[in-house]
């Protein structure tokens, strides 16, 4: 995180207040569904406009919580461990956003 | 590699060290619960993954949710988001430069505890006995 303190901390702050609202909707909506049959799950998110929030919420869901476990990580670990945690936060950050675009982009698209 | 320049580097008071206020626990719970949406997030992109591509996985994962393990999990998720939203608007207030003087720091402290207890409440209430239904 060298030398990236100020543009982390400004994403940290835009992410955040970005997720405000698509937290909210994700409570409503997603506890709505909690226990749906999987046509109905996916019939509902199907309809673009809960894909797009669904994606966005993940998305830069996981971008806030990436910038926050790195915040941790340099808070609490000094070690050589600290490159690993970093690169799994990394790859676990990736892993999720790509994950959650394909799944959706299947939803949305397969019929 | 810890070399002696990289050790001698200030470490973050640890978290033992802190005499209990309600600031102090707001701030490790924020954490925590900042912790606990990761994990969460993992298991949502597990619940999308399913919905796209498994129905045997996908129902596995709605019987889970509806166990007492399942609501435990949910309920955890559902309270750190609440909290992590309401405790985030308080440092979103702090980073205006206003909020700082101790009692009003106190209060809405105990306040973001409150507040996300009832809402998560509510949001639990609603999603299980819409699912009984």
């Amino acid at each position: 995180m060298a030398h990236k303190g100020t543009s982390a901390f400004i994403m940290q702050r835009a992410t955040a207040a970005v997720l405000i609202p698509l937290a909210i909707w994700f409570l409503v909506a997603v506890v709505s569904h909690l226990g749906a049959d999987y046509e109905a799950a996916r019939a509902w998110l199907a309809r673009p406009l809960n894909a797009g929030l669904m994606a966005l919420f993940v998305i830069i869901g996981a971008w806030h919580m990436r910038i926050g476990f790195e915040e941790i990580i340099a808070d609490y670990i000094h070690s050589s461990v600290r490159k690993t945690l970093s690169a799994l936060n990394w790859l676990i950050t990736i892993s999720i956003i790509a994950g959650v675009l394909w799944a959706v982009y299947n939803i949305s698209f397969a019929g | 590699m810890a070399t002696s320049a990289q050790s001698s580097r200030p470490l973050s008071p640890h978290l033992q060290i802190w005499r209990f206020t309600a600031t102090m626990a707001a701030s490790i719970t924020h954490r925590g619960a900042g912790l606990v949406l990761y994990g969460g997030s993992m298991l949502i992109a597990l619940w999308l993954y399913a919905l796209a591509f498994s129905p045997a996985l996908y129902a596995g994962v709605a019987g889970f949710v509806k166990g007492p393990i399942g609501f435990v999990i949910v309920a955890g998720y559902v309270w750190s988001l609440c909290f992590h939203l309401m405790n985030g608007l308080r440092h979103l207030y702090w980073d205006s430069g206003r909020g700082f003087a101790l009692n009003t720091a106190r209060m809405t402290a105990w306040l973001v505890y409150i507040a996300s207890f009832i809402a998560a409440a509510i949001v639990l209430w609603a999603g299980y006995s819409a699912m009984g239904a």
